[in-house]
C-alpha cells in the first residue's frame, strides 16, 4: 500500500507542489503532470495505481481527460479521483457519469484529509462520490 | 276711449291684414264683404230717410198710430201687424248684429285654422326631414363624421343659428364638447356634469328650453360668455343611459323663442341619434382597444397567440417571429419546438388544460433557418361554462438575450469561484505543510514563501475584479492629477527588474524630452502600464527584447510597448481586450492568467478619454499602444 503510485494531474503549481509533498511524506510515490495531455501520456507509461485529476485545466479539460482515460483500454481500470474547486451538482454528476471513482473539493479539505481519502480509495473502501 | 278700443278690438280680427306666414283666408274675405254690405245697407237706409225726412216721419206717425189705435181697440189685424212689424225690425237688427258676430268669429277661426294648417304643414315637413336625417345618420359609423352629420341636421331641423353636441364620459363623470357650429365653443373642453344647461339636462333627463340665456342662473363659465340668446337642449339616451346632450341655439338678438314643439322634435331626433352615437363609440373604442392591444403585444412580448383548441387554427398578434409565418396550425407550432424540449412543453400544456396548473415554460423553437431561439411562453386557457378549455391564449418572448446574460453571469461566477479558491487552497495547504515542517526551517520558509506569493496573487485578483466592477459601472472615483508618464513607466520597469533579469530580457525606454503631462488617475494608469509591461515580460521568451516608446503627437500622448514574444494569432487580436479572453497560445505559456489584464487596461484608458490598440504577428512579437488626450 505504501508503495502505491499516484499520478497527480494539476495545473496550479502551488497546489501541485503541496499535494506532491504531502503525499510523498505519507510514503506514496507521486508523479505529476501539468495538463491533461501530459497526464494521459504518463498514465500509459507509468501505470499509476490511482489518478488525482484536476477539473479546470487549459487545453484538455479535466472531464475530457477523464473521458479519454476511461475510453482507453489500458487506463480504464485505474481509479480516477477528481479534485476540483467546483461544488456544483451538475459537475459532480458528470464526473460520476464519466466513470470517476470519486470527487473531492480542494478548498474544503486539508492535506491530511486529502491523503486519508487517497488511502481509502486505494483500499477500495471509499464511497464513489465523496466530499469530506 | 275705452269704447273706441273696444270697437277696435271687435273689428280687429275682421280688418287686420294678413301676414306672409298666415295669409288672409278666403272666408275672411266673405265676412269682410258681408260687413261692408251690412254697413253699407244701414248707411244707405239712413241716407234715404235723411233725404226723405218726411218718409221717416210718415213711418213713425203710422207706427205710433198703429200703436195707439192698437191698444185702444182698433182692428185686431193692426195689433198683429204692429207686433209683426216690430218683431221684424228686431229680428232684422238682431240678424245684423249676429251677422257681425258670426263674421268676427268666422274670421278668428279662419285665421286660426290657417295658422294650424300652416303649423301642421311645417310639422309634417319636419317629420319628413327627420326621417331623412335619421336614414342618413344611421349610415355613418365613424364617430367624428356621425357627430358632424347630427349637428348639421339638428340645426337645419330647427332652422337655428347654431348647434352643439356634448358627449358624456362615464369614466370621468363629465361632458366633453365634441362638436359644435355657429357660436365658437371650445371643442374638447370638459364641462362638469352639474353645471350649465348640460347639467340641468343631465339632472332631469328631460329637455330644457331657455329663451333668455343670459339670465339663466347656472350658466357654465366656459359657455356663459358666448353670444347665445336662446337654447333648447335635449338628452341623448340609449338603453336608459345618458350618452350626451344635443343642444340647438340662437345667437345675437334674434326674437325667436324655442317652443315645446321644438323640444319634442329635437328629442325625437336625439333619441334615434343616440343609438347611432352609441354604436359609433363602441366601434371607436373597439378599434383603439385593438390598436392598443396590438402595440402592447408588440412591445411587451414578441407574439401573442390565440389557439382555437377545437380546431387546430392559431392566430397571432404583434407578429415578429418566424414561427408566425411557419406555423399556421397548432400541430405545426408544436413540431417547431426543439425535440429535447417538446415532451416537457406538451406535458406542461396538458397539465394546464386538465388541471389549470399555470403554464409557463422556456423552450427552444426553430427559427426557420436551421437553428433555434430560446423563448419564454406563458399561456392561459379560456374555458366555457362547463370548464372545458376552448381557446389557449399565450404570450411568447424571445429570451435569447436574457439566456445569454444568464450564461455569462454563471460563467463569471464559476470563473471567480475557481480563481479565488485556487490560491486559497494553495495558501491553506502551504501553511499546513509549514506547520508540519516544524523541524526544518528552510523547508518551512519555502512553504511560507509560497503561501505569501499565493496571497499576493489573490489580492491582485480581488483588486482587479473590484476595479473592473467599478469601472464598468462608471462608479470609480478618479483622482485626477497631472501625471508624468515617462517617470511612471520608469518606476514600473525598475520594479520588474528582477523578472526581466531572470529571463535575460533587454528592456529599454525611449521617452521624448518635452512630454506634456497627462491628466489622469495615477493609481489606475499605473495599473494599466504595469499590466502591459508585465504581459510583454511574461510572453517574451528568454533573450528577447522589449522596447517602450513614449511620444507627443499633437493633442495626444502616445505610449507603446513592443516585444519579440509569442505574438497573437490574427483572428484573436480583435477579441484580445475582451473580458476573460485568453488567446490560445497564451494559455500554453502560462495557465494562471485571468484574461482580465488587457480588459482592465482598456477600461482604464477609455475612462481617461483615450484609446488602446494592438498590432501583432504570431511567433514574431506584439506591439501594444495607447493614446491619452493631453
Amino acid at each position: 500500500m505504501t508503495n502505491a503510485r499516484i499520478l497527480l494531474i494539476e495545473d496550479d503549481k502551488f497546489l501541485r507542489k503541496a499535494c506532491e509533498v504531502s503525499l510523498k511524506k505519507r510514503g506514496l510515490t507521486v508523479i505529476t503532470a501539468i495538463d491533461g495531455e501530459e497526464g494521459l501520456r504518463l498514465a500509459h507509461t507509468d501505470t499509476p495505481d490511482l489518478i488525482l485529476l484536476d477539473m479546470l485545466m487549459p487545453k484538455l479539460s479535466g472531464f475530457d481527460t477523464l473521458d479519454a482515460l476511461k475510453k482507453d483500454e489500458q487506463t480504464r481500470g485505474i481509479p480516477v479521483v477528481m479534485i476540483s474547486n467546483s461544488s456544483v451538482d451538475t459537475d459532480i454528476q458528470r464526473a460520476k457519469e464519466l466513470g470517476a471513482a470519486g470527487y473531492l473539493v480542494k478548498a474544503s479539505l486539508s492535506l491530511q484529509e486529502l491523503g486519508n481519502h487517497v488511502f481509502s480509495y486505494l483500499e477500495g473502501t471509499a464511497q464513489t462520490t465523496e466530499n469530506s | 276711449m275705452i269704447a273706441f278700443s273696444k270697437i277696435r278690438s271687435t273689428f280687429h280680427p275682421l280688418l287686420s291684414p294678413g301676414t306672409k306666414e298666415s295669409p288672409v283666408p278666403p272666408i275672411l274675405k266673405l265676412c269682410r264683404a258681408y260687413c261692408v254690405l251690412a254697413v253699407g245697407a244701414a248707411l244707405l237706409i239712413s241716407l234715404i230717410f235723411y233725404v226723405n225726412s218726411s218718409l221717416w216721419e210718415e213711418i213713425v206717425r203710422r207706427q205710433s198710430e198703429l200703436f195707439r189705435k192698437g191698444f185702444s181697440g182698433a182692428a185686431p189685424i193692426s195689433h198683429l201687424n204692429l207686433f209683426l212689424n216690430w218683431l221684424g225690425l228686431l229680428m232684422l237688427a238682431g240678424a245684423i248684429f249676429y251677422g257681425f258676430k258670426i263674421a268676427r268669429q268666422a274670421s278668428i277661426d279662419a285665421r286660426q285654422n290657417a295658422r294650424l294648417l300652416e303649423e301642421a304643414n311645417q310639422r309634417s315637413n319636419e317629420i319628413a326631414e327627420l326621417y331623412d336625417t335619421l336614414q342618413r345618420v344611421s349610415e355613418k359609423h365613424e364617430l367624428r363624421t356621425l357627430l358632424q352629420s347630427i349637428l348639421e341636421r339638428a340645426k337645419r331641423l330647427l332652422s337655428a343659428a347654431g348647434c352643439a353636441i356634448f358627449l358624456y364620459d362615464k369614466e370621468h363623470d363629465d361632458f366633453q364638447i365634441a362638436v359644435e357650429m355657429g357660436v365658437g365653443m371650445p371643442i374638447g373642453t370638459h364641462l362638469s356634469r352639474t353645471e350649465g344647461l348640460g347639467g340641468r339636462v343631465a339632472a332631469t333627463l328631460a329637455p330644457v328650453i331657455v329663451n333668455d340665456y343670459h339670465s339663466f342662473p347656472s350658466r357654465s363659465k366656459v359657455l356663459g360668455q358666448l353670444p347665445i340668446r336662446a337654447a333648447v337642449c335635449v338628452p341623448m339616451i340609449r338603453g336608459g343611459e345618458l350618452i350626451g346632450v344635443l343642444g340647438v341655439h340662437e345667437v345675437g338678438d334674434t326674437p325667436r323663442k324655442f317652443t315645446d314643439a321644438d323640444a319634442r322634435l329635437l328629442s325625437l331626433f336625439a333619441d334615434n341619434a343616440a343609438g347611432a352615437v352609441h354604436t359609433a363609440r363602441l366601434l371607436d373604442a373597439l378599434q383603439s382597444s385593438e390598436e392598443r392591444f396590438r402595440i402592447a403585444a408588440e412591445c411587451a412580448s414578441d407574439i401573442v397567440y390565440d389557439w382555437d383548441l377545437s380546431g387546430d387554427h392559431v392566430d397571432y398578434f404583434g407578429v415578429r417571429m418566424e414561427v408566425t409565418r411557419l406555423a399556421r396550425t397548432r400541430s405545426q407550432y408544436l413540431s417547431l419546438i426543439h425535440p429535447d424540449d417538446r415532451p416537457r412543453v406538451e406535458q406542461a400544456l396538458g397539465e394546464h388544460l386538465h388541471t389549470g396548473k399555470p403554464f409557463s415554460e422556456e423552450y427552444r423553437i426553430g427559427d426557420g433557418r436551421g437553428s433555434y431561439i430560446a423563448v419564454s411562453d406563458r399561456a392561459t386557457a379560456l374555458r366555457n361554462q362547463k370548464g372545458t378549455p376552448i381557446r389557449l391564449i399565450g404570450a411568447v418572448s424571445d429570451i435569447t438575450e436574457r439566456k445569454h446574460a444568464e450564461q455569462m453571469k454563471s460563467d463569471f461566477v464559476s470563473f471567480v469561484t475557481h480563481q479565488l479558491r485556487t490560491p486559497l487552497s494553495g495558501i491553506k495547504w502551504m501553511l499546513e505543510l509549514a506547520n508540519d515542517a516544524m523541524d526544518s526551517p528552510e523547508e518551512r520558509q519555502s512553504y511560507i514563501q509560497d503561501a505569501r506569493t499565493s496571497t499576493d496573487r489573490l489580492i491582485n485578483l480581488v483588486n482587479d475584479l473590484l476595479n473592473i466592477s467599478r469601472l464598468e459601472r462608471g462608479r470609480l472615483e478618479l483622482t485626477l492629477r497631472d501625471l508624468d508618464l515617462a517617470g511612471m513607466t520608469r518606476d514600473i520597469v525598475a520594479e520588474m527588474a528582477p523578472l526581466t533579469a531572470a529571463k535575460n530580457l533587454a528592456l529599454s525606454i525611449d521617452a521624448a524630452a518635452d512630454l506634456p503631462r497627462v491628466q489622469g488617475d495615477s493609481q489606475l494608469l499605473r495599473q494599466a502600464i504595469l499590466n502591459l509591461v508585465s504581459n510583454a515580460v511574461k510572453y517574451t521568451p528568454s533573450g528577447g527584447t522589449i522596447q517602450i516608446q513614449i511620444a507627443h503627437d499633437g493633442d495626444r500622448v502616445l505610449w507603446s510597448v513592443k516585444d519579440t514574444g509569442i505574438g497573437i494569432p490574427r483572428d484573436e487580436i480583435g477579441k484580445l481586450f475582451g473580458k476573460f479572453y485568453r488567446a490560445g497560445n497564451a494559455l500554453a505559456v502560462e495557465t494562471e492568467g485571468t484574461g482580465l489584464g488587457l480588459y482592465l487596461v482598456r477600461l482604464i484608458v477609455e475612462r481617461l478619454g483615450g484609446r488602446v490598440w494592438c498590432q501583432s504577428t504570431e511567433g514574431a512579437g506584439s506591439k501594444f499602444h495607447f493614446a491619452l488626450p493631453v
